[in-house]
């Protein structure tokens, strides 16, 4: 299946090539979770856990499956009333 | 009592008789209020009646410092400034960060309270626990950037940053521009309500602060104070918002905007902006020059200065944008070259205008061009196509001299769109009492919008939780998008912590760490025994206490509400369709009833004010 991945602030350091700003766009398989994801792209652990991750502009989980067609998006939280 | 943390007097400024007095604040509304907002609200409180104008000589301006400001505790250069708004009528409060709060201290004041109207232009000159006024007619007419420097010079001190600090108004204050800045520190700006326009009014050109005093601090053992301080700023600045802010800015985010629906495009008739790339933290660090530019003691360093490298204003150094500052000047007025946005940006600060309002004014006049209900002969031929930068700036040059369209702009977004008339009252984005909303299109995000609504001082009174957590305030998860019960929560319970937090005179973005920590730090630099509960009680309590301000001075629930542009459904992109509109009314009465106020009026009810100390 595909889907489109986008990264934003300090995560566009595990960019596989300069898509800023912009999806780019992974052929998984079936079954493959975002927490797969995250692994697949070398996130580490700990900046996974504190990222905020949402499937089609909802929050999701790490241990969610994806479907073709997905759009993920991961950033870092965005804290304050202003931002 | 407060065994540290604070100068231990404030100045009261008469402007009208000349009279400079120091007073003692009393031992209970310092620990009731603690700093910043809580005393400017405080005083606005007891000494504002009903019937005072904001242009009333009689109206409070009040520089407010807290128990941290000029102590070892980095990003401690933070002021807030308080006043009766000229843009709504109510209350507004505006911080800025930079130095100034420090310096402040460090003259001899934890706060200045200016009334009256001076006959001449005068500015104030504080050093070492003296006061003195001092003729400023040769500094009438200089931009904000200008009047600082001329004044470090006339004080002894050439370039930026070092020895004293000078917080002024630029020709927009000079003129009552109904949402003038005071800009302090070259690039920090506290703006919210027009404060400048109220220290204009009053002709009081500048503030000059400087001197060696130390800040009493109760607790002795020095290792503890350098630990409890560390671990609160670590736990900040390795927070992954902190890092990100670091990193890449708050424009680090603006991508993040653009594709997540936020970002305010040409005055929110669009929601998509393809050259958003270019505007992004990372493209604007890499493409342009930088040197870091931090605010007082501040490790975290988020500030820089920006060269300009491409582009029509290739050359041009200023201070890098914020995030707001960047989509004000180019997504929300079509400006699709960043380099165009920071030289605008650099302007409005220097003109000495509220970047929310200027933004929403100039994108207002913008759309009635395109739509015919403003032409040519109404502008004074100047042609406010999207995008034509030459244009926004000849406008904003015209808003800060009141002069043609730029007067009538100079009324904030709420008047001018009456004024013009002609359908232009749907297209003004605005919140109800008279404020423009913080720089987003906050349709993609209630919290901001609902916040927006509902903040009693201009800006925005608590956090938005969509994309971060609040374990500290029962929020461990994010909350849902547009969730019609979480938003109203979230907003109740986020607000006494911000507000707690801006008693503090710290930046908001070293405000990111354990709550606790923050409370650890303030008790062993005063000596309180304040715990979470009591802390959050403090933002509470100034909350409600500015809510009553607001009601003496006319507010009901139809002013906690929005323009109709923000009720509209957003046009197109990640959220098309969506819009506050059909819920916003059972969202207001589930807040009311959440910050213990009357579901019906938004008045609080006797038990709250009661278990907050505040008189009904
Ligand atoms: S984080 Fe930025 S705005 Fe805040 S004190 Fe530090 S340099 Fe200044």
């Amino acid at each position: 299946m595909k889907v489109a991945v986008r990264l934003y602030a300090q995560l566009m350091d595990y960019l596989p090539h300069d898509t800023m700003g912009h999806p780019f766009e992974l052929t998984l398989e079936e079954g493959t979770t975002i927490g797969d994801l995250l692994a697949r792209l070398g996130i580490p652990q700990e900046a996974a856990s504190s990222s905020i991750l949402l499937v089609n502009g909802e929050h999701g989980r790490p241990s969610q499956g994806l479907k073709e067609g997905d759009g993920i998006s991961i950033l870092p939280p965005i804290c304050g009333g202003k931002l | 009592m407060a065994r540290g943390g604070y100068a231990g007097k404030i100045l009261r400024v008469d402007l009208t008789a000349r009279e400079l007095k120091d007073e003692v604040l009393s031992p209970q509304v310092l620990r009731q209020f603690v700093g910043g907002t809580g005393i400017g609200a405080r005083v606005l409180y007891d000494e504002v009646p009903a019937g005072v104008e904001p242009y009333d000589p009689q109206n409070r301006l009040i520089f407010a410092t807290g128990p941290l400001n000029g102590t070892l505790v980095p990003g401690s250069g933070t002021f807030a400034v308080v006043t009766r708004s000229p843009l709504s009528g109510f209350a507004s409060a505006g911080h800025a960060n930079g130095f100034f709060g420090a310096r402040l201290k460090h003259a001899g004041y934890d706060a200045v309270v200016v009334h009256g109207c001076s006959p001449d232009w005068v500015y104030l000159y504080l050093n070492d626990g003296r006061a003195e006024l001092r003729d400023a007619a040769w500094l009438v007419g200089k931009d904000s950037w200008e009047t600082e420097m001329a004044l470090r010079e006339q004080h002894g001190q050439k370039g930026m940053d070092i020895g004293l600090s000078v917080a002024c108004i630029g020709p927009a204050g000079e003129n009552r521009v109904r949402f003038a800045a005071i800009c302090s520190d070259r690039g920090h700006v506290a703006s919210s309500g027009g404060p400048g326009a109220v220290m204009g009014s009053k002709r009081l050109k500048a503030i000059v602060a400087e001197g060696s005093r130390g800040i009493p601090v109760h607790e002795r053992d020095l290792a503890r104070l350098k630990g409890l301080i560390k671990g609160w700023i670590d736990s900040a600045s390795s927070s992954p918002f902190g890092r990100a802010v670091s990193k890449g800015g708050t424009a680090g985010f603006f991508s993040a905007a653009e594709n997540m629906g936020w970002l305010p495009v040409r005055n929110l008739t669009a929601n998509l902006f393809p050259d958003h790339p270019s505007f992004d933290g990372a493209s604007l660090r890499s493409t342009f020059k930088t040197k870091p530019r931090a605010c007082h003691a501040c490790t975290f360093a988020h500030c820089l200065l920006m060269q300009v490298t491409t582009g029509p204003y290739k050359g041009l150094v200023v201070e890098e944008p914020e995030y707001e500052g960047l989509a004000a000047w180019g997504s929300n007025v079509g400006i699709v070259d960043a380099g165009t946005a920071l030289m605008l940006n650099d302007l409005n600060d220097r003109l000495g205008m509220d970047l929310k309002e200027a933004t929403f004014c100039a994108s207002l006049a913008m759309e009635c061009y395109a739509r015919g209900i403003l032409n040519p002969d109404d502008t004074d031929g100047l042609d406010l196509s999207w995008g034509n930068a030459g244009a926004v700036e000849e406008l904003l040059r015209r808003i800060a001299r009141r002069e043609g369209l730029g007067g009538l702009l100079a009324e904030g977004v709420m008047r001018s769109s009456q004024r013009i008339g002609n359908g232009a009252q749907e297209l003004a984005v605005y919140a109800k009492k008279g404020f423009a909303p913080h720089v987003h299109d906050p349709r993609g995000r209630w919290s901001i919008l609902f916040g927006q609504a509902v903040s009693n001082m201009g800006s925005i009174e608590g956090s938005s939780l969509e994309l971060s957590a609040a374990p500290d305030l029962g929020f461990p998860e994010p909350i849902p998008f547009f969730s019609k019960e979480m938003v109203p929560k979230a907003q109740a319970r986020t607000g006494p912590k911000r507000q707690f937090e801006d008693t503090l005179g710290i930046c908001m973005f070293l405000c990111q760490g354990s709550l606790q920590g923050m409370v650890d730090t303030l008790n062993a630099v005063t000596g309180y025994d304040l715990d979470k509960a009591r802390a959050l009680e403090v933002g509470e309590r100034i909350i409600n206490l500015l809510r009553l301000f607001n009601v003496r001075h006319g507010l009901t629930p139809d002013d906690d509400s929005l323009s109709p542009r923000l009720r509209e459904a957003i046009p197109e992109g990640a959220h098309r369709g969506r819009s506050i509109d059909s819920v916003f009314e059972e969202m207001r009465r589930a807040y009311y009833a959440e910050m213990g106020w009357d579901p019906e009026t938004g008045r609080p009810l006797p038990q709250t004010l009661q278990r907050l100390g505040l008189e009904g």
